[in-house]
């Protein structure tokens, strides 16, 4: 099976059981109206089109053509390492608070986005100067400026 | 007394405070993740020191700045500023992609000021008699128009129906996470106290667009050029004589459902712009040119939320009703200042309303020459390799995330969603339906439970009421209509395969 069909299956496939969990948590969901409709009547109708619309996708990709390509088209490092960095940095923005971690952020981000054929020196401290100075001017302007709360963490 | 509120914005404080308040609303309207309505909220306590008329001047120049703003990054970045401007990206990034991103801004500028005006001279001279239909529309109504809205999902339909009845669906249930405000049930909170306020709709549409460009990025990689896009050019407007009178309906037409969208309570330009985009597309002689880059898509999107504008002030004004949390607040600025909007007003204070309307016409011409004189700016934002600008974008959004509630759960979300969004663009589920899904799902909702209190459980009652018997009967039609289409293109797909 091709890379492309097998994944659109594993989708469908996550899409159908959540939607299954859905109806199944939407059916503990106390009405709370005596007269009228509950609070549980559109989650239900709208858990039930999700199954159904799922079985649908999952019926129409078993009878779409199999391409057999096994390549994949995309970087899989490349994904894991931004999900995970974004994870972190969000981890760490109530411990070391906005201005530090953006930094942190900023800089490994664009480490990983950096094209192999531009790894030089120069980038790399043009990138130090640019996580340094962008999360600090942010900073000044709206929570100087406009008075808004950003996490101050540690500092 | 027309004259006279005219003059009283003719000097040069008033307009020193439009042209800061179209500048900065301009600024937060552009940079995802911060919208016109945390602009406004931030601003409110500035603008009490000033006279009613500075004030609240100001507060509408921001609300016009703000919505035009957001179609600055949609374009050159495919992330919509604001809510309002998600159809933008639709064609506007595509544009841009094709080294047509002058233009796309060109076009996307101008029918941004035409919707304003439009919505201004409705504003002015239709507004009462509007106001008092408005004012007619109940729970059933409502119901039946935002069901209507749904609808427009079938439009956005590309090869695989059910990956946008999919996408619909996800969003609406999205929208139904948390306590119903109607009977208190908690819904799918899963112990996590977080979720009984639902999830917020713009940390899920950050996540969307901007956190799911980020990862997309990263699993594609950047070329070694730093991602430049191709150069751009633009002469005058940005459209010539012969596309704008060919755009002409489509200008018209998606006035119109800026303006009624934005009258309505609850629904603005972040439901107008994509329920304009999909009837354009629906209507057009060509709509598989939608999504690759057609002006018709552009125009749609920014004539309606613009147009929402005017359409939002109108019971506003006449009825002392906020048609959106922009105006909901420009109301409490209003109430500060000792005005209470109402029929009353243009009796009591006519000269001050002649003069916001001054105000929001100038601010409207004001937006048009702050954003034509800085494309030359905006665009340079695309000389900024992509690995830097597009760090530098999140780093914002996380500001808007987090500045709106100060919650980390916020924050969260727009990650989960992200990750949501990634696979969805990667398999081809148009995220349109979802955005639709995630504005209307609750309103649907909250409606449909009103109205079945008031027809005491009987669904078919709502037949009786002329308004929603129109709405639900077109709505029955489209779906009906749209699932013939589908069988009728499955089935001709189906003889082709067999001939071949």
């Amino acid at each position: 099976m091709g890379t492309r069909k097998r994944t659109e299956l594993i989708i469908d496939i996550v899409l159908l059981v959540t939607g299954i969990g859905l109806f199944i948590s939407s059916r503990t969901i106390d009405p709370g109206s005596a007269i009228g409709l509950g609070g549980d009547f559109m989650p239900k109708v709208i858990a039930v089109l999700w199954i159904l619309i799922s079985i649908g996708l999952l019926v129409n990709e078993m009878s779409t053509p199999d391409d057999h390509n096994k390549e994949l088209t995309a970087s899989v490092k490349g994904f894991v390492a931004t999900f995970v960095l974004l994870f972190a940095y969000i981890m760490l923005l109530d411990v070391l608070g906005f201005v530090i971690s953006s930094a942190l952020y900023m800089f490994i981000q664009m480490c990983i986005f950096l094209p192999k054929e531009l790894k030089s020196k120069r980038n790399y401290i043009l990138f130090l100067v640019l996580a340094v100075v962008s999360p600090v001017l942010i900073n000044i302007l709206f929570v100087e400026v406009f008075s808004l709360i950003l996490p101050t963490g540690i500092l | 007394m027309i004259i006279d509120g005219i003059v009283s914005v003719l000097n040069p404080t008033t307009f020193a405070i439009i042209l800061i308040g179209v500048v900065v609303g301009i600024i937060f309207g552009s940079i995802p993740g911060l919208t016109s309505t945390m602009c406004v909220a931030l601003c409110l306590p500035i603008t009490f020191g000033m006279s009613p008329l500075n004030g609240i001047t100001m507060l509408i120049a921001i609300y016009v700045g703000g919505t035009s703003g957001g179609l600055i990054s949609a374009i050159l970045l495919k992330i919509p500023g604001t809510p309002s401007s998600v159809a933008t990206t639709f064609d506007g990034g595509p544009m841009a992609e094709k080294g047509e991103g002058g233009k796309a801004l060109g076009i996307g500028i101008f029918y941004s000021f035409l919707g304003t005006i439009l919505s201004i001279l409705a504003l002015v001279f239709i507004a009462p008699p509007l106001a008092q239909v408005a004012l007619k529309f109940g729970p059933i109504e409502m119901f039946s128009i935002c069901l209507f809205a749904l609808t427009m999902i079938s439009a956005m339909i590309s090869d695989n129906p059910f990956k946008a009845l999919m996408s619909g669906v996800m969003g609406i249930m999205v929208s139904l996470f948390g306590i119903s405000s109607i009977t208190g049930s908690a819904r799918f909170t899963f112990g996590f106290s977080e979720l009984e306020n639902g999830f917020a709709q713009l940390p899920v549409m950050i996540g969307l667009f901007a956190v799911a460009e980020i990862l997309n990025t990263a699993a594609e990689g950047i070329p070694a050029d730093g991602g430049h896009i191709l150069a751009y050019k633009l002469k005058g407007f940005g459209i010539t004589m012969v596309e704008f009178k060919d755009q002409f309906v489509n200008f018209i037409r998606s006035a119109l459902i800026g303006i009624g969208i934005g009258i309505l309570p609850g629904i603005g330009g972040a439901t107008s712009n994509i329920v304009a985009y999909s009837v354009a597309k629906q209507q057009s002689d060509h709509p598989e040119k939608f999504g690759t880059g057609c002006i018709d898509g552009v125009i749609a999107s920014e004539t309606s939320n613009n147009a929402s504008i005017g359409g939002a002030l109108i019971p506003l004004l006449t009825l002392g009703i906020p048609g959106d949390t922009v105006t909901a607040m420009i109301l409490g600025g209003l109430m500060l200042h000792g005005i209470t909007p109402g029929p009353l007003l243009f009796q009591t204070s006519g000269d001050l309303v002649w003069g916001l309307f001054a105000g929001f016409l100038i601010s409207t011409i004001v937006m048009l020459i702050v954003e034509y004189g800085g494309i030359r700016l905006f665009v340079k934002v695309l000389d900024v390799p992509k690995y830097i600008l597009l760090a530098f974008v999140l780093v914002l959004c996380i500001v808007g995330t987090y500045g709106t509630n100060h919650a980390m759960f916020d924050v969260w979300t727009s990650l989960i969603f992200g990750f949501i969004g990634f696979f969805m663009s990667k398999y081809k589920y148009p995220q349109a339906p979802m955005i639709l899904g995630l504005v209307l799902g609750k309103e649907v909702e909250q409606n449909l439970l009103r109205g079945m209190q008031y027809t005491d459980n009987n669904f078919w009652a709502f037949f009786t009421y002329p308004i929603a018997a129109v709405f639900l009967v077109i709505s029955a039609g489209v779906i009906i209509w749209s699932f013939y289409k589908a069988i009728k293109k499955k089935i001709a797909k189906n003889k082709a395969r067999a001939a071949a």
